[in-house]
């Protein structure tokens, strides 16, 4: 991390002619000019988060109040064509992040807007793009689709089932991800909606979340928001300002043998629907050794302030207590960042009862080692089960950043 | 049906268009390669991106086409090339250029003063001009376009041509309407209508006439005063009977009857046609692929095929226009997709009078397929009105 290296006072231009998306693939010359995240919470709306650096923005960038996580699948088999979209996609998100629409809205009366506009106006509220690829994309039904199955980023394997997987499959894999997130709804959105549109016959959508609350704590500075169960969550989460457990538990680093794929991570998504309702019912003494955590002052168990470690030795926090099993402590050492976002779809249209919960969003350097070995475990024991489904799951190898004149994933096709 | 106000828009404001042609070539560019129109005659003026800014500063050339090559020799991190008018106005740029690589892009200029602006990342510095000289270019994209006048008559035949079919079907309908003969009323049903549905938004531009042949039971405020082939098509399935369709026979005779008298003094202009072919695919995903079309007798699939027919027949007869302004990859590109609806929809060919599976036997899976392929199509078609609008070089 470099610091502070976030940008004021670039605000959306209206752009009236001219157009940004495409000419997207360009020599793999440039330097890495900045990298993202690290800036302080302090989010004005006309800050921006630098586009290029050794990562993507997104991962370590201080969570923005908004997310729309879009799954997509690619309509081509041919890696040049992913290689099309990726540049496209590069342009576009180079474009929206600074504060810019992705093309002329008013150049000519005939043609449709090159971007749609609805952002037009906006501040680029810390706007961030975060493109991920699926496992499938390197190897589906046994078979090398794409040509590429000697470049899968080692972790890259499916999560295969886990215990507590509800999982409905019109919300789960894919083989893109873009993470948009930004501090205004509709920004976030905007560039979702405009990355679909430039991608038009090489990839569809699979499935899209809306996230409207940041759920997770992740810098040091920040007081610790809550989640739909009025829980403060992410006292104890990675800090994405703490470069040190970044490398260590995040980053892809020089162990990788796939070179391309160094300073990526993994992402994994999860739909988790909260039986809201049951929960609303639910004593206050319960609900407190579900989570091993006071409600009001998120303290653990028979501790006084929030950042009181927990006693784990003794027996105030129960054995199958939420924090307890997802303590690093209890999973020799796992720990991941966490990023997610509180969603609601409206209700559950077979029951009326509401449909909310978690959108869950965790990066790391092995999904298998860190989320999946941690879900194992929580899956089968965890008091909070009751209360929980995890009814979407996606599993993306983040790409490493762009240098200047770069693309998205340019290393894959070299 | 829909409603017609895009369609008749689109025909007020084509002159207005034509005289912004000049635009045409820096709105939506999406290629990053030579914008090939235009550039035979354009004259070429060439900037190196330094750190700077732009190499020359400065540049003078008559009015016209004008082709700007940018290149990057690789020692900067300039990487954008923006030409401006004097309003601050954004005509026409190159960015992302990466050091070693060179874009160019083509645009009519009238004379006058621009801005040239070679930056980095967001400086927002001007460092250059480019003046053009001698008299404003009047010339319109279309008016001395033989290719283009050559595809509006195409077209107008192709339109006339079904607008005929029409009201020949629509006889053989009314008379089995008239006859009594419900069977074979519902069979003539979707053969009459599809020839409708490939040219539907020509009907749409002659105000009433698309509701009143087309509209649906919830399009209408007041249903008393519903008619056309929904109206006839709901006491047809619904009460399976041809009693009570007379009055609304002789309405919808005499409306396709209009129509293709019409259809004689349509005054069209090119870009019309391929904004209509566009027009053409959102009705079929926003009406047949949901079913929503033909409520009683679930004949979508052949009002899609109409629809489909329609747009492809209208992209047919542009395409040499396309090809003249060097759109050959464009054009490709939508024949290949055209190519993947119609082998989806050659799946539901049957062999019975519609020649249609019914609209239940389109399967979830194969609904959403198809939405998709319209969406991947429309999306290029949408491009093909701005490029008929530059000016072929």
């Amino acid at each position: 991390m470099t610091g502070d290296s976030s940008q004021r006072g670039v605000s959306r231009r209206a752009l009236l002619g001219g157009s940004a998306l495409g000419l997207a693939i360009a020599g793999g010359a440039g330097y890495v000019i900045g990298e993202a995240g690290g800036s302080s919470a302090d989010s004005s709306a006309n800050e921006t988060v630098p586009f290029h650096g050794a990562h993507q923005a997104g991962v370590a960038t201080p969570a923005q109040a908004r997310l729309v996580f879009a799954s997509f699948d690619l309509v081509s088999d041919e890696a040049d064509d992913l290689r099309r979209l990726l540049g496209i996609w590069t342009a576009g998100a180079r474009a929206m992040t600074s504060g810019r629409p992705t093309g002329a809205i008013a150049a000519n009366p005939e043609v449709p807007p090159a971007d749609t506009g609805e952002a037009e106006g906006l501040p680029a509220s810390r706007l961030t793009v975060t493109v991920g690829v699926g496992p499938d994309v390197f190897e589906k039904g046994g078979k090398d689709r794409l040509g590429l199955r000697a470049r899968r980023p080692s972790a890259l394997e499916p999560l295969g089932p886990l215990p507590g997987d509800q999982l409905d499959p019109a919300r789960t894999g894919g083989d893109l991800c873009i993470q948009a997130c930004a501090d205004d709804p509709q920004v976030a959105f905007h560039a979702v909606r405009n990355l679909l549109r430039a991608g038009r016959g090489l990839v569809e959508l699979r499935w899209l979340q809306l996230g409207f609350g940041s759920n997770t704590k992740t810098t040091s500075d920040e007081p610790t928001p809550r989640n739909l169960m009025g829980f403060k969550d992410g006292t104890r989460n990675l800090k994405v300002d703490d470069a040190a457990q970044m490398e260590r538990f995040v980053w892809v680093g020089d162990e990788e043998p796939q070179e391309w794929f160094r300073g990526g991570t993994y992402v994994v998504a999860r739909r988790i629907r909260m039986l809201i309702e049951s929960w609303d019912r639910t004593a206050l003494n319960e609900q407190e050794r579900v989570i091993g955590r006071h409600k009001v002052s998120g303290a653990p168990i028979d501790q006084r302030a929030e950042f009181d470690e927990p006693n784990f030795k003794g027996r105030a926090i129960d054995v199958d207590a939420h924090i307890r099993l997802a303590a690093p402590e209890d999973n020799q050492g796992v720990s991941i960042l966490r990023r997610g976002y509180a969603y609601t779809d409206g209700i559950d249209p077979r029951t009326g009862l509401l449909d909310a919960g978690l959108f869950f969003v965790a990066f790391q350097r092995d999904p298998d080692k860190q989320f999946a070995a941690l879900q194992r475990r929580l899956g089968t024991s965890d008091a909070l089960n009751e209360y929980i489904q995890h009814t979407g799951s996606g599993l993306f190898a983040i790409l490493p950043g762009v240098r200047r004149g770069g693309y998205l994933g340019a290393g894959l096709f070299a | 049906m829909k409603t017609p106000e895009l369609f008749v828009r689109v025909a007020g404001t084509l002159c207005a268009v034509l005289t912004l042609g000049a635009l045409a070539g820096c709105g939506g560019d999406d290629s990053g390669s030579a914008s090939g129109d235009g550039a035979k005659n354009a004259k070429t003026l060439k900037f190196e991106l330094t750190d700077e800014g732009c190499s020359p500063t400065s540049a003078t050339v008559r009015s016209g086409p004008v082709k700007f090559v940018v290149s990057n020799p690789g020692t900067t991190e300039t990487d954008e090339l923006e030409l401006k008018n004097k309003d601050g106005i954004i005509m026409g740029e190159r960015e992302n250029l990466a050091p070693g690589l060179s874009s160019d892009f083509t645009l009519t200029l009238q004379p006058g003063k621009y801005v040239l602006n070679c930056t980095f990342q967001n400086d927002t510095r001007d460092n250059g001009t480019v003046t053009v000289t001698g008299a404003p270019t009047t010339k319109s994209a279309s008016a001395s376009d033989p290719v283009l006048t050559k595809a509006v008559a195409d077209y107008k035949a192709y339109v006339k041509d079904e607008t005929g079919k029409l009201v020949d079907q629509t006889e053989k309908f009314v008379a089995a309407l008239k006859a009594g003969d419900t069977k074979k009323a519902k069979d003539l049903f979707g053969p009459t209508r599809i020839h409708y549905e490939a040219i539907e938004p020509i009907a749409e531009s002659f105000g009433n006439l698309d509701p009143e042949i087309d509209a649906r039971v919830n399009d209408v405020a007041d249903r008393s005063a519903w008619t056309g082939f929904h109206r006839i098509e709901q006491i047809l399935w619904r009460q399976n009977t041809t009693k009570g369709t007379g009055p609304y026979a002789d309405k919808l005779l005499a409306d396709v009857k209009t129509l293709d008298a019409k259809v004689d003094r349509l005054d069209l202009q090119a870009a019309q046609i391929a904004n209509g072919a566009v027009g053409l695919l959102d009705e079929v995903s926003n009406s047949k692929i949901t079913g929503e079309e033909d409520r009683y007798s679930h004949t979508d699939m052949s009002d899609f095929q109409g629809n489909f027919t329609g747009a492809k027949e209208a992209f047919e007869t542009l395409k040499p226009a396309l090809e003249e302004r060097g759109e050959d990859g464009l054009v490709s590109d939508i024949d290949a997709k055209i190519a993947e609806v119609q082998e989806g929809l050659d799946r539901y060919q049957r062999d019975t009078p519609l020649g249609y599976a019914l609209y239940s036997e389109l399967t979830p899976q194969d609904r959403r397929e198809f939405a998709q392929q319209i969406a991947a199509l429309a999306e290029p078609l949408s491009l093909v009105a701005g490029k008929l609008l530059t000016a072929k070089g």
